[in-house]
């Protein structure tokens, strides 16, 4: 069995988010249990994770934009060494645009 | 109709999913890089370069919604040597390369060949192409005229921005 997990609440925000879930007619363990299947999933981020190449998410948004340029071509870089130059010939019947 | 979305497009949706997930208004380029990938009606492509940037080198929050929409295009043959006769205009290493994938890329399945839009943010790149098209028509007819199927019946994308693409 996992560790019991208890969170406590600023009351502030608790009483918001309380509301907020009576306002959507949704239970609130429902909500959380959502909510953190979401985190779990990476279908959320926090600031502080690593995005890539050592940088956090927040470390990335900041950067100038030459800068995330430069990054995702380095990246792109990367990522032709890594895949190599597979060639796939395509189908004689391959379908062009229309 | 297929759509080959390109780096610079793919880099605004990461962003503008990222800064969704951490409570951060979107830039108009990321909300519509966001837009096109969750609710264009088209097929939308990726290299096969670019699809492992997502899956192996950022830890994006979106990768999973985002990857489900995509198709992963892989260079056929003629696509390197389309490249090199772009390079031939003027066009960087980087741009001739997605260019050529417009032309000559086929799916997993093998059962396509090229698209029908390159979608970029890179305004310099449409506007070169735009001015160099009847050049590069000319060049592309030479090239693929003597090709064997499904290679003789290789197009040129069309290239456009995104605001383009989502006027």
């Amino acid at each position: 069995m996992g560790q019991d997990v208890k969170i406590t609440l600023d009351p502030t925000l608790e009483e918001r988010f309380v509301n907020k879930c009576k306002s959507l007619e949704m239970d609130v363990e429902e909500v959380v249990s959502k909510l953190i299947e979401q985190f779990v999933e990476g279908q959320s981020v926090l600031e502080a994770q690593e995005f890539a190449d050592g940088l956090t998410v927040r470390e990335y948004l900041d950067l100038p934009e030459e800068e995330k340029d430069a990054l995702w071509s380095k990246w792109e870089k990367v990522a032709e060494q890594q895949v190599g130059y597979i060639v796939k010939d395509a189908k004689p019947d391959a379908l062009p645009p229309r | 109709m297929r759509c080959l979305l390109d780096k610079g497009v793919i880099r605004r949706a990461t962003e503008g999913w990222i800064r969704q997930s951490v409570g951060e208004p979107l830039l108009a380029e990321q909300q519509q890089a966001v837009t096109i990938l969750t609710t264009c009606p088209f097929e939308l492509c990726v290299s096969a370069e670019l699809y492992h940037i997502l899956t192996h080198i950022v830890e994006a929050p979106f990768s999973g919604r985002a990857l489900d929409q995509v198709i992963v295009l892989w260079p056929t043959r003629y696509q390197k040597r389309w490249a090199r006769r772009l390079r031939w205009f003027g066009f960087t290493r980087e741009d001739a390369k997605i260019l050529a994938y417009g032309s000559f890329s086929t799916d997993e399945n093998r059962e396509v060949l090229g698209v029908n839009f390159v979608i970029t943010c890179d305004r310099a790149l449409r506007d070169k192409y735009g001015l160099d098209f009847p050049r590069i028509r000319h060049e592309f007819a030479a090239m693929t005229e003597n090709l064997r199927l499904p290679y003789s019946n290789a197009s040129l994308p069309a290239v456009l921005t995104l605001e383009e693409f989502m006027a």
